[in-house]
């Protein structure tokens, strides 16, 4: 019976660990948490949101890159974001399930329901666009969306504005055109504009591409598009002065200064922080920011920082693993007890491995109600269950049962079997299982930095926000490396194993 | 003779087939009994009963005069040897882990355990310092065998039992592990029963011989008596068939 005290103890002395995170994150009042959604806009007005409020005195923690609308609203909600940067149209039309998107007033009035706020708009409206060469709107005198009447042109609309009923069926109809559409991904739109292949794209107006490839905004006259203002989603309780120093922003941002920004960050190679230091200095916002109206230099690989990425990421592998370890391979000896209910437990297992990875993470939110690394990890455990207790039960299962008669026949009692026969017997299998859980870990943490639990999708996911390649290696090599070490030493404790039986 | 053991009116069902019916059997102390028959018998379901991995329906197994039990079949079986087909050693255990692993598990020091690791490897003609650790697939099929029988007596036990104990040897190595069972049978004074489905086997190992058919005994007896006065046309078919298989090759 050792054992099982030493399962049942282990057990209860991992979970108060959740409990201790906890307190970290939520309980200390002068720190507020900041978040971002994964593209590079939203990193930046977090960065000059985070300095703002660090400038005034605030402690701020920064968890940027959540991995999309649901997972920043939900932890917002819940307490584990204090502020993000939302927009208007997304509000409404994503969130509150309006028409169309509604003024701020009330916006707010309906988001006080969530205990939310969203405060004075920065000033720019980051919506769809129509984006054509300059020298051809020059050429052609086009300023409107309406100019295109009677233009034969083709269009490298993306699919997305294609199919959505607010996009080009509504555009098309409203101002009577007539474009040879060409569904493109977005990405590839700027490329067809460049080269000639098409005249026409749907842009976001505040893209920094639209001023690399030097493309004209055609106005949307009748005011077709919902507008998608920029604005600091804050909690209601968050603290007057927080919001006073926020509300600095609020009109400050042009769409001409946002594009500019963009660029620098995405195509200019500066860090967010760096980004947003520059514009916060330029105009002011903050004094005694040593150096920071000069254009501040690429930023290069910083190692000590991948070092730390690495050591978290780790931690996100083996945690999961090691929990998931303690769990299932009783279960999966306990399966072998009752056969019959071996098939709808694992498959039940199996079914939690079929849930999309996004998917668990905000099912996860809402259980914990706050993000980062109990939420991640928590999925990341519920993803190693099924090969570790799969491997468990047919490990267990596939000794023979001569053996097993052996055992029975020498007089070994049940308890003595299963630690001295049934278990070693099956090591080797559920090494097995252990390496593919882990080995998928690897791969799986790199999400957890959609919700801000840090690890090697950081770099990943900023990489993508940004369209840098360099960034996103910063994580993937690493990442990759990881996974291979760790299958190859695993593999070798395998093969050491079952080279014994 | 004291009797060591008794099955009194013992049957059994398995999946609701009736395999062991209306059984009753003697084996008084030393003595040594083949259960015989073809597969499908029920001669080593009998052996389970003995040794109480199956538990009789109806009727009563006695061992030294105690009835066996759930509650008492595991120690009852660490009183009696047991050896198998293939020897049933465990691959991931040295040859000293597997034949004291009960001694071990009934709190023997290391010292009583390489004591005696040394004379029940002697018995079986092995050597202690070549063979005790290394791990069973090291070792020829015979060695094997000989380990699995030096683990049987390794508690010194009285009663021996005995599953088709010589099944997987070739015929040079059989031989020369059943003499040396005769051998330590009377050396030990063992009680032993022994399944097996060859008549030869049994003549030679056996002190009488039980023929089972369909979960009952057709005749039990010796040698002799099945040679020259068997009691139904089945053992007399079953020994001819035996006897002319080997004519015909001789």
């Amino acid at each position: 019976m050792n054992w099982l005290k030493v399962l049942a103890s282990t057990l209860i002395l991992s979970f108060p660990l959740f409990g201790t995170h906890q307190a970290e994150t939520s309980t200390s009042e002068t720190t507020l948490t900041v978040g971002s959604k994964r593209f590079t806009e939203s990193y930046i007005l977090a960065e000059m949101m985070a300095q703002l409020l660090e400038a005034e005195g605030f402690r701020v923690q920064r968890r940027l890159g959540l991995g999309g609308t649901m997972i920043a609203f939900e932890a917002l909600r819940s307490g584990g974001l204090d502020l993000y940067p939302e927009y208007t149209g997304t509000l409404s039309i994503n969130i509150l399930r309006a028409e169309s998107d509604l003024p701020l007033e009330e916006l707010n009035q309906r988001l006080s329901d969530y205990e939310l706020e969203l405060l004075e708009p920065f000033g720019f409206n980051n919506t769809y666009a129509i984006a054509v060469p300059r020298k051809l709107a020059e050429q052609e005198e086009l300023e409107t969306i309406a100019d295109l009447q009677g233009l034969r042109w083709t269009a490298a609309f993306s699919h997305e504005f294609v199919e959505r009923q607010d996009g080009w069926p509504g555009l098309r109809d409203l101002y009577e055109l007539d474009l040879n559409i060409r569904p493109t991904e977005q990405a590839l739109g700027y490329q067809a504009l460049e080269s000639g292949a098409a005249q026409v794209m749907d842009a976001y107006s505040t893209d920094a591409s639209l001023k690399q490839f030097d493309l004209t905004v055609l106005k949307d006259n009748e005011s077709y598009f919902p507008k998608y203002l920029a604005g600091a989603l804050v909690r209601k309780d968050l603290p007057a002065r927080a919001k006073q120093a926020l509300s600095q922003l609020s009109g400050r941002i042009d769409e001409n200064q946002m594009r500019e920004l963009n660029t620098m960050a995405a195509i200019e190679g500066l860090n967010f922080a760096q980004t947003a230091a520059y514009f916060l200095a330029k105009h002011d916002l903050v004094t005694s920011l040593d150096g920071a109206l000069e254009r501040p230099q690429r930023s290069q690989v910083n190692y000590q920082e991948l070092l730390r990425l690495t050591g978290q990421h780790l931690v996100l592998t083996f945690f999961p693993v090691f929990l998931a370890c303690l769990f299932a391979i009783p279960l999966g000896i306990a399966l072998t007890r009752k056969p019959r209910l071996a098939p709808p437990v694992i498959t039940l297992t199996g079914l939690l491995q079929t849930i999309p990875s996004l998917a668990l993470l905000v099912l996860m939110i809402w259980y914990y109600d706050r993000i980062g690394v109990v939420p991640a990890m928590t999925a990341l455990f519920l993803y190693s269950l099924l090969p570790i207790l799969r491997n468990t039960y047919a490990g267990i299962k596939n000794v023979d049962p001569n053996l097993i008669e052996s055992a029975k026949g020498i007089g070994l009692y049940n308890r003595e079997i299963l630690w001295h026969v049934e278990i070693p017997l099956a090591m080797p299998i559920i090494v097995s299982g252990i390496r593919t859980a882990t080995v998928i870990n690897v791969g799986m943490a790199t999400i957890a930095a959609f919700i801000g639990a840090g690890g090697l999708g950081e770099p990943i996911v900023t990489g993508l926000a940004l369209n840098d390649t360099r960034i996103i290696l910063q994580g993937a090599i690493p990442a990759a490396l990881l996974a291979i070490v760790l299958e190859f030493v695993l593999e070798r404790v395998e093969r050491w194993l079952s080279h014994r039986t | 003779m004291p009797i060591a053991i008794e099955l009194v009116r013992v049957s059994k069902k398995l999946g609701g087939q009736p395999v062991v019916k209306n059984l009753d059997l003697k084996v008084p102390l030393q003595h040594s009994l083949c259960l015989l028959g073809e597969s499908g018998c029920g001669k080593t379901t009998t052996l389970r009963l003995i040794n109480g991995l199956l538990l009789a329906d109806e009727g009563q197994v006695l061992v030294e005069g105690q009835p066996v039990s759930a509650a008492n079949a595991t120690m009852l079986r660490r009183s009696m040897g047991y050896s198998q087909q293939g020897s049933g050693l465990f691959p991931h255990l040295t040859v000293m882990d597997n034949i004291s692993l009960i001694a071990r598990k009934k709190g023997w020091s290391g010292e009583e355990i390489r004591q005696r690791s040394r004379e029940v490897l002697d018995m079986v003609q092995l050597d202690f310092k070549e063979v005790s650790t290394k791990r069973p697939r090291q070792l020829s099929g015979g060695q094997r065998q000989r380990v699995g029988i030096a683990r049987a007596l390794f508690l010194k036990p009285k009663i021996m039992l005995m599953d088709e104990p010589f099944g997987a040897l070739d015929p040079l190595t059989r031989k020369d592990v059943q003499d040396l069972f005769l051998q330590l049978r009377k050396q030990q004074s063992l009680t032993t029963v022994m399944v097996t489905h060859d008549l030869l086997e049994a003549f030679k190992m056996a002190d009488s011989i039980a023929l089972m058919q369909g979960g009952a005994v057709e005749q039990i007896g010796s040698k002799e008596d099945f040679m020259n006065s068997p009691a139904s046309e089945y053992v007399e078919r079953f020994v001819s068939s035996h006897l002319e298989a080997l004519r015909e090759l001789a």
